[in-house]
């Protein structure tokens, strides 16, 4: 298996995991409901709605990582940045549903007697779940990858550096280059003092 | 590795170990226990009056744990509508716990009036046997302002009172502790030893809360066995109806009574078999009574329509 191949199939994983952590609230919904002995159509709409916004999320994860993985300085900053965006992703993806729910539920009530969908409320607040994760990838690759002092590198707020963006010193090779010949220097001329006529000799 | 790659992997794992426990443990489960996804009420419109009660024959439904406003309480409560249409009922014995998430003076409209819509509109009355906040009720300003809201909003004359309807009489208690069991609790179980004793009807009926006998997640009430079951016992009580558990299930007759949890108001819970147990079931569901002659017979109706369990009981000699 080349090293692409196994890129590939670890984002196709990754992929499928934020898909499972987007739909699983709505898994347990409808197990409720199938455990319940309710008609079988009730639990669908939600179910329907984390299917949509996590194939989504899917898409976006996956490309994701194949735009950091060419721009990555290390391969292991793509996966520890993407295993926290994940984290965060399963936490609030189902966390927010119970909370909000729980916590407002007399609005929401409201909301359904004046005959707003649930689903609609559902799909925001993964929504919500989804950016979250997506800023938390992009923040923690962003900070483990090198870069200047942020004030020069982060023009574009918290979005990952891209190389071409980014300030970074490289080194360049160059040519090793010869040190400089000196030309021979002439041996000095002598002349004897003896051959020759001095001024003060006697004219 | 550099210190923010040590960092950050670390909080990765640490969080990975984290969501796990937290989802797997607490909210996947909780979220699939709860019914928090708000329903539409029923829409069904029933004949006025429609039941038949005589003194001889009376048909009424026991309801208990529905306190959502969800769309499973929804389903229970549109199914009730629908059995309402061909076996109609003048009385819903609610068995507690009628308010969840928040109060019920709040929450009155959600957890009581949509559901129950159809069937106010009919003219059923519902008479309830108090049992929120399964603990320490009465030992807080806020539980005792629930109970008085409750009281108010349903017109129950008391925590504990009787009623009679046709050839049966009904004994509502307050379940909660100091209600039965503890401190303070002499007063109700006296009130109940001498209204039973006066009670001259076909058929005696007891309604509270938490349940003598249960296989489910709460189980059986303890102390219940000393206090309560004997004095039902002594006084031949027929039919003990009771909540708290979010499941179905039916005793054989203990000392001729004969006990149900009906708490599948809009959660379910998981349910085990005892040696009391003659039928046990997770699920959603209402029971209907029809009283005739000298026959009592329940049905238990899941929110589908079909039936988990029926079951008949013969009055006692001398009635």
């Amino acid at each position: 298996m080349t090293p692409r191949t196994v890129d590939r199939l670890v984002a196709g994983v990754y992929a499928a995991a934020c898909f499972g952590a987007v739909l699983a609230p709505a898994l347990a919904v409808r197990w409720a409901v199938f455990r319940s002995n309710i008609s079988g159509v009730a639990g669908r709409d939600i179910v329907a709605a984390s299917v949509v916004v996590g194939a989504g999320h899917a898409a976006v994860a996956w490309t994701r990582l194949r735009c950091e993985k060419r721009t990555a300085a290390r391969r292991s900053h793509i996966w520890i940045a993407s295993l926290n965006a994940l984290v965060v992703l399963a936490l609030s993806a189902s966390l927010l549903v119970l909370g909000v729910l729980a916590a407002f539920a007399d609005e929401h009530a409201r909301f359904a007697n004046l005959g707003m969908p649930v689903v609609v409320l559902w799909a925001a607040l993964q929504l919500v779940a989804v950016a979250m994760a997506e800023v938390t990838g992009r923040l923690v690759f962003w900070w483990l990858e090198p870069h200047p002092a942020p004030h020069r590198a982060c023009r574009w707020g918290v979005l990952p550096p891209a190389r071409h963006l980014v300030r970074v010193p490289r080194l360049v090779w160059r040519a090793p280059v010869p040190p400089p010949v000196r030309a021979p220097v002439p041996a000095p001329v002598t002349v004897a003092a003896a051959s020759r006529p001095t001024a003060t000799r006697a004219r | 590795m550099n210190r923010r790659e040590f960092l950050a992997s670390g909080l990765g794992v640490v969080g990975t170990v984290a969501a796990g426990l937290t989802l797997g443990k607490g909210v996947w489960p909780l979220l699939a226990e709860e019914d928090l996804v708000p329903g539409e009420a029923p829409r069904a419109r029933l004949d006025r009056q429609a039941w038949d009660t005589t003194p001889d024959r009376i048909s009424f439904a026991a309801l208990g744990d529905n306190g959502s406003g969800g769309r499973q309480a929804m389903a229970v409560a549109d199914r009730m509508a629908e059995v309402y249409r061909d076996h109609p009922f003048g009385l819903v014995a609610m068995l507690g716990d009628i308010c969840y998430y928040g109060n019920f003076e709040d929450r009155y409209d959600d957890v009581f009036r949509r559901p129950m819509t159809p069937l106010i509109d009919a003219g059923v009355s519902f008479e309830l046997a108090i049992g929120n906040h399964d603990a320490d009720l009465h030992h807080s300003d806020e539980g005792l302002a629930e109970i008085e809201a409750e009281l108010r909003l349903l017109g129950t004359p008391g925590r504990y009172y009787t009623s009679t309807h046709g050839p049966a009489d009904f004994f509502y208690l307050d379940s909660s502790v100091p209600g039965l069991l503890g401190d303070g609790s002499s007063e109700q179980l006296e009130w109940l030893e001498d209204t039973l004793a006066g009670a001259d009807n076909q058929w005696k009926v007891v309604a509270l809360h938490h349940p003598p006998y249960s296989s489910g997640e709460h189980g059986s009430t303890p102390g219940f066995d000393e206090v309560l079951q004997p004095l039902l016992a002594r006084h031949h009580v027929d039919l003990v109806l009771a909540g708290h558990d979010h499941h179905y299930e039916r005793t054989h007759p203990i000392d001729g009574t004969t006990y149900v949890v009906s708490g599948g108001g809009c959660k379910t819970t998981g349910v085990a078999r005892r040696d009391f147990t003659a039928v046990a079931e997770s699920t959603l569901e209402f029971l209907h009574v029809d009283i005739d002659g000298d026959r009592l017979t329940g049905t238990c109706i899941r929110p589908d329509g079909s039936v988990a369990d029926s079951f008949t009981i013969r009055a006692r000699e001398g009635r």
